[in-house]
């Protein structure tokens, strides 16, 4: 048997269901229009302004440092859990790493980039 | 890793640590003194180059499970690197302090673009090539936008950001089919895979790929279209260190690529590069001759530059290559010249780098008016300088190789080249100036440009001792 026609069995299927769905709240749902029903939907919030309006350049900032401490956490956890195995090299080579990402920390603090004005 | 294959690393342990000084020394020390930032950067590149010197003579060995390679190829190249940046540093400074961008991360950005420009040509793993080519365009794209306040420089950041970041996405896309097909992503697994028997189907697209990502790098027609714009509003010494820096580190690492990983797709990638050359040369002439902004002209010249060094690839002889290496280091000379020279008269603002400009230069300030012309004749290729001996191993080494057309094209667009390049002479020598103001040009710039003449001299008359250690260079890539 070609190895490539279970792959389509389950396309068909997949977008058999989905089109199922689909046309079943279609055909059997009320289909009321109101005007919160046809806003986008922002976590039950009331949405307002504009999606191409302007954003405060501390968003931008507060957000990058985030990702870079976000990063860091991801790699502290397995290292961690792995330590014992990694010895004294591990050890080292961590906090080098955790030295570098201070060291930007001190940098984006005394540069101001922690004030929101 | 044990001890000994990190005393290999240490000249990338330096260069990053200074980057980190630099980066603190700029809000920690604010009122130490400007002139200690660009110190720094300038130790630490010497002191990277010493330990470096260290490293001559150990022989080819493989580190981090033969992801790295340190052979006299990448020590070639870093040496090369460390020139550049020491380079970029010294003519950066007093340019900086005009414009008022002589800020402790302008050295850092350069050290950090520096070690992954070290780590493209070390490199032996698509994955470690990857991230040395991510190193060195982070750094680059900051540095083209360094003058914040100035409308152009953001917009040559944007463009190259945007251009650079889907450039990157293709050369991943590239990497994943070269994995897909070889089972690997070291260089040497990748022959392997590729030497036994059949070729895998999907090695192909994955070189295409591949050398879309590196063109881009390079500078490649047709994927050439950021570099004039990028280089024309990039502050000027940026200009000055990428239109070097960044090209020879990505023929590095094409090179490793090329004739590491994949010599079993020779016939493929040769006939590939050969229509890439003949389009670089002839576009980047092409569009040269009608530009009348200096700093643009040299960004098309650098283009075509990048089609001659590429027929040292396409003739895939050991002679090409110690063609290629022996060139970028002429063209490194040449360039950086003609740059410190526009990033010196360029004035308040980075403004006056227009041709009218140059009108009646050599009556004002002679020594700068020579000592373009000399980098200009390089560039032309004009016999006696460097810049003929270059093109001339170049140009032999395909003829050798079996691709007279192949040089038969890049003689015929050297001659182009001379029309634009003789132009600014023109504009130096025979024009008379529009008010005869003095041009001042800093000592160290001027040093510079004194070693640079001597040295492009020298490589144009008694080009064996460069040549040679080019050649003993090249033995590591096999």
């Amino acid at each position: 048997m070609n190895p490539l026609i279970p792959l389509a069995v389950m396309a068909l299927l997949v977008a058999g269901i989905v089109a199922l769905f689909i046309l079943a709240s279609v055909f059997l749902g009320p289909g009321k229009r109101h005007p919160v029903k046809d806003t986008p939907f922002e976590c039950g919030i009331p949405s307002e302004g504009f999606a191409g309006g302007r954003m405060h350049i501390g968003y931008y900032i507060m957000a990058m440092l985030f990702v870079v401490f976000d990063v860091e956490l991801a790699f502290l956890f397995p290292w961690a859990a792995a330590l014992r195995g990694l010895g004294w090299f591990g050890f080292v080579a961590m906090f080098l790493f955790i030295a570098v990402i201070g060291a930007g920390f001190a940098y984006a603090w005394k540069m101001g980039a922690l004030e929101w004005e | 890793m044990n001890p000994d294959e990190l005393f290999l690393l240490v000249p990338q342990s330096i260069l990053l640590g200074a980057a980190v000084l630099l980066m603190l020394m700029e809000p920690f020390s604010r009122q130490a003194g400007r002139r200690r930032l660009r110190m720094v950067a300038v130790a630490a590149v010497a002191v990277a180059a010493y330990a470096l010197r260290l490293q001559w003579g150990l022989g080819p060995r493989s580190i981090g499970g033969g992801m790295i390679r340190v052979d006299g190829f990448s020590l070639f190249f870093q040496w090369l690197f460390l020139v550049i940046t020491g380079l970029s540093a010294v003519l950066a400074a007093d340019f900086n302090q005009r414009e008022g961008i002589d800020r402790g991360e302008y050295y850092a950005l350069l050290l950090t673009a520096c070690s992954g420009m070290s780590l493209m040509a070390m490199s032996a793993d698509l994955i470690l090539t990857f991230i040395g080519i991510e190193i060195l365009s982070l750094s680059t794209y900051i540095l083209a936008g360094f003058k914040r306040r100035d409308i152009a420089s953001g917009e040559s950041s944007l463009k190259y950001f945007l251009l650079g970041s889907f450039a990157t996405a293709i050369l991943l896309y590239g990497i994943a089919l070269v994995y897909g097909a070889a089972g690997s992503t070291q260089y040497q697994a990748i022959r392997a895979a590729a030497a036994a028997g059949e070729v895998p189907a999907l090695l192909l697209p994955g070189l295409g790929l591949l050398l879309v990502g590196l063109g881009f790098k390079i500078g490649l027609v047709p994927f050439h279209s950021w570099i004039p714009d990028v280089y024309q509003g990039a502050p000027s010494p940026v200009t000055a260190f990428m239109s070097v820096g960044p090209k020879a580190a990505a023929i590095a690492a094409l090179l490793r690529l090329l004739v590491e990983a994949l010599p079993g797709l020779a016939p493929d990638w040769t006939r590939l590069l050969w229509l890439m050359a003949v389009l670089t040369m002839t576009l980047g002439n092409a569009a040269a001759l009608v530009q009348s902004n200096v700093k643009r002209m040299l960004a098309y010249s650098a283009i075509a530059q990048a089609g001659y060094i590429l027929v040292g690839v396409v003739a895939n002889t050991r002679e090409g290559f110690t063609a290629i290496l022996f060139y970028l280091v002429v063209y490194t000379v040449m360039n950086l010249m003609a740059f410190g020279v526009v990033l010196s008269l360029s004035g308040p603002g980075d403004r006056r780098v227009h041709l009218e400009d140059y009108a009646g230069l050599a009556r004002r300030a002679p020594f700068v008016a020579a000592a373009l012309g000399v980098a200009l004749l390089a560039l032309a290729g004009i016999p006696l300088t460097g810049g003929f001996m270059g093109k001339f191993f170049l140009f032999g080494s395909a003829v050798k190789a079996g691709f007279v057309g192949l040089a038969v094209i890049a003689v015929l667009n050297s001659v182009l080249s001379v029309y634009y390049y003789f132009r600014l002479l023109v504009y130096m020598y025979m024009k008379d100036a529009p008010q005869g103001g003095a041009e001042s040009i800093s000592r160290p710039v001027g040093a510079i440009l004194a070693i640079g003449v001597f040295l492009i001299l020298w490589l144009g008359v008694g080009p064996d001792r460069f040549l040679a250690l080019a050649g003993h260079s090249i033995l590591g890539l096999k």
